[in-house]
């Protein structure tokens, strides 16, 4: 198994945890694992993507028109690391409240195949209480969706394996929050 | 038993598991956090130093002693460090001795993209390239090995991306060994122009065994594939060029000085094209064209930059049998996204003071070259650590129609500015000098310092008064100022400006991000008050926010600093 991941947004958003999240996760499934992060002078403000290979590789970057997923936390961010997606990849963008996407794009990325998800994880992950679980919201909308090819259950343990021990409660609820709905996205999706 | 690791993690790993006793360093991106991991493991003394000079010549005489030795720094820090190093492979070592350099091509957070690779030829010195983690932890035992065998420093060079990169890595114990002990030998350790002579020629015999070394070295391997086309290559590009041309032929060199010529030869004479694949300077290539060779490199691939897969691919187009498609994804407009200073930064109100007062401001290497981005354009030049001060010496002492101020932190002001002030104090120049002191080392992620009282185990130490130090080199006028206080600084600048002579003027200021408890509720915006005069964004601070031409604090940003309090002339700002 061969997956490539982009994890994108800015300083304080949490990419590094969700970074985490999955090469442990590769790790626990026994897989190669390959990350990078570029984060230069993400506290004062700046971009923070992170590369993720898992399975057989070699380079630790991503080439362009290759990843199979991309989280994006922030639009502009989501916009400079959609050319990472092969066809037929799929890309998880956070929106906060109702932002919308310059179509130009959208219609070219219909073109290629790329399923686009957009999806308010930020007003999830405040209605549970805590702004900071927009990363966990978002990955826990993604597995609802059905389509990346992790199962739930290993990413949960994962979760759970690599949250602080005050913090795994509310993870959880926000995993599980993002996965209720992805669920039912995917069930609208189907009709 | 297995541990996910980037490549400062594993060299830190590597110094715990192949007995390093000492090791040392200043901080530097991509570097610090080799040091940092390495401060985690009890048996391993570790300091910070106050330069990359110091730490390299304190390893040196930790060697001398007898104990494996460990100095790390970025690539322009081996320019501080030049002196010691380069006589250092003369004299050779005791205890193993490596040294870390990591470049930053690409220039992600550096002032250039110099190869260090050309030191290793420069100085005379073995060099080891790691490509992933693995092969970086297992290297700083080899380093250290071949340190001992051919008694010479050995130079493990990296970059950001081997830094910075994670892998898996298979960690083992660690093996004891003992401190031999130092022994007076004055002809191998003071270089004497008569020593010297004497040590330069051994160097030369100390290469040549090393040169039969890399031969036989088993990381430096050939891997079969196709015969059409065969890849030299080391270090990082050996995963990009592995990536783009999986079938290809490789020669994957990890001992790059000296190179193994003989195995070099017999892969040549076995493929149809051979091309050198790596990063920044022809490094290999030209010495592989001075044995004789026929190769391709820097005439298809960029010398200028970080390389890629995708930037390998694409240059070698054409020259191998796969054709690559380029398919561009459509592109918008994104707005850039500058690092600014945070807000409730110390280093905001002196430089926005500055900024109005139309002076020539010689900068210096910290969080306060971000202000000389807009809108506080608080900085005229920035070259190296410790520039500010020299350079507004000689800016001065030509340029005496203008008024010419230096810049500098705390950090930077110990690692090499100290003696710049001593010649201005020396030869009386007309300058006025800031030092921003926040008593810790900020950019490179809040490393303690001289200033700080702490050292790199958290242990208290002696404090640098930076106040007395000014005092007793003889600076004329030393003034104190609190960082927040906007009309302080801006009437203490001016009056040292008048002054003809030295004069230091200390900034002092808490880092908000690394000491949170100096933050306080964030402000607020009295719509009606404001008058939307703009005098507050001149501040540049990523907490007042422009919505309809009024400003808007953001309150998730904000600190409660109060300099935008100070600026505002219609009280538009409350607590």
């Amino acid at each position: 198994m061969q997956t490539q991941i982009i994890l994108a947004g800015v300083g304080g958003q949490g990419i590094l945890f969700a970074s985490k999240l999955f090469s442990e996760l590769g790790l626990k499934l026994g897989l190669n694992v390959i990350s990078s992060e570029t984060h230069g002078m993400s506290q004062r403000g700046g971009s923070v993507i992170a590369h993720l290979k898992l399975g057989d590789f070699y380079g630790p970057l991503i080439m362009e028109n290759s990843a199979d997923i991309l989280y994006s936390f922030e639009k502009n961010e989501t916009y400079k690391t959609l050319k990472f997606l092969q066809k037929s990849g799929v890309c998880f963008a956070n929106t906060v409240g109702k932002s919308t996407f310059d179509k130009k794009i959208l219609s070219h990325l219909k073109e290629k195949g790329i399923i686009f998800k957009t999806f308010d994880a930020n007003s999830e992950a405040l209605k549970i209480g805590s702004a900071l679980t927009t990363n966990i919201v978002l990955i826990g909308y993604s597995v609802g969706t059905g389509l990346i090819p992790f199962e739930c259950k290993d990413i949960k343990e994962t979760l759970e394996s690599i949250s602080k021990k005050k913090f795994i409660p509310i993870n959880m609820t926000a995993f599980d929050r993002g996965f209720q709905l992805g669920c039912a996205n995917k069930l609208n999706s189907k009709e | 038993m297995n541990k996910f690791l980037s490549g400062n993690e594993a060299i830190a790993r590597g110094a715990y598991e192949y007995g390093v006793h000492f090791a040392i360093a200043y901080p530097g991106t991509p570097s610090t956090e080799i040091l940092e991991n390495i401060a985690k493991y009890k048996k391993i003394n570790s300091e910070w130093s106050i330069n990359e000079k110091v730490a390299y010549e304190s390893a040196w005489g930790a060697s001398l002693a007898g104990a494996r030795v460990l100095v790390a720094m970025k690539h322009v820090g081996l320019n501080v460090a030049a002196d010691p190093f380069v006589t250092s492979i003369y004299t050779g070592v005791n205890g193993g001795f490596v040294l870390v350099v990591a470049d930053d091509p690409g220039m992600w957070s550096s002032q250039n993209e110099q190869d260090d690779r050309n030191y290793a030829k420069f100085a005379k010195v073995p060099m080891l390239e790691p490509s992933d983690s693995q092969e970086t932890k297992n290297f700083v035992g080899e380093a250290l090995r071949i340190s001992e065998e051919f008694d010479i420093p050995v130079l493990l060079r990296i970059s950001t991306r081997i830094s910075h990169s994670k892998g898996i890595v298979e960690v083992g114990e660690r093996k004891e060994f003992s401190i031999k002990g130092y022994e007076k030998n004055t002809k191998k350790y003071t270089m004497l122009p008569a020593n010297a002579r004497a040590r330069r020629l051994d160097l030369k015999i100390r290469l040549e065994r090393l040169k039969k070394f890399s031969e036989k070295f088993e990381y430096n391997r050939l891997e079969w594939g196709e015969r059409d086309i065969g890849i030299i290559t080391a270090g990082i590009s050996y995963q990009y060029a592995k990536e783009a041309f999986p079938e290809a032929s490789f020669l994957k060199i990890s001992m790059t000085y000296p190179l193994p010529e003989d195995k070099i030869r017999e892969f040549a004479s076995k493929v149809k094209k051979l091309i050198v694949v790596e990063e920044l300077d022809p490094f290999m290539e030209e010495q592989i064209k001075a044995m004789g060779i026929q190769v391709e490199g820097k005439n298809l691939i960029s010398e200028i930059g970080e390389l890629s897969a995708e930037k390998v691919r694409e240059s070698l187009n054409g020259i191998t049998k796969l054709e690559v498609k380029s398919e561009k994804t459509k592109e918008v407009e994104i707005p850039k996204r500058p690092p600014i200073l945070c807000a409730g930064c110390p280093h905001r109100a002196i430089s926005y003071v500055l900024n109005r007062l139309k002076v020539v401001i010689s900068g210096d290497i910290g969080c306060y070259t971000l202000g000389a981005l807009p809108p506080l354009n608080a900085m005229d030049t920035c070259l190296c650590m410790g520039a500010s001060i020299s350079a507004a010496s000689g800016l001065s002492k030509i340029a005496t129609n203008k008024k010419v101020v230096g810049v500098i932190g705390d950090s930077t002001f110990i690692h090499s500015g100290i003696t710049g002030l001593i010649d201005c104090v020396y030869n009386k120049r007309d300058v006025t000098l800031c030092i921003l002191d926040n008593h810790i080392t900020a950019m490179t992620g809040h490393q303690v310092n001289p200033g700080t009282g702490l050292t790199l185990k958290g242990e208290q130490t002696n404090i640098l008064d930076i106040k007395a130090l000014c005092q007793a080199i003889g600076v004329p006028h030393i003034k104190v100022v609190d960082a927040l206080d906007i009309k302080k600084i801006r009437e203490v600048v001016k009056e040292e400006l008048d002054f003809k002579d030295v004069s230091v003027i200390i900034v002092r200021g808490n880092c908000i991000v690394y000491e949170k408890k100096y933050i306080n509720p964030p402000f607020k915006v009295i719509p009606e008050k404001c008058n939307e005069c703009g005098a507050c964004f001149n501040l540049g601070c990523p907490a007042i926010e422009k919505h309809n031409g009024k400003a808007v604090i953001n309150e998730v940003l904000c600190v409660g600093c109060g300099l935008c309090l100070q600026v505002c002339k219609f009280n538009a700002f409350t607590k």
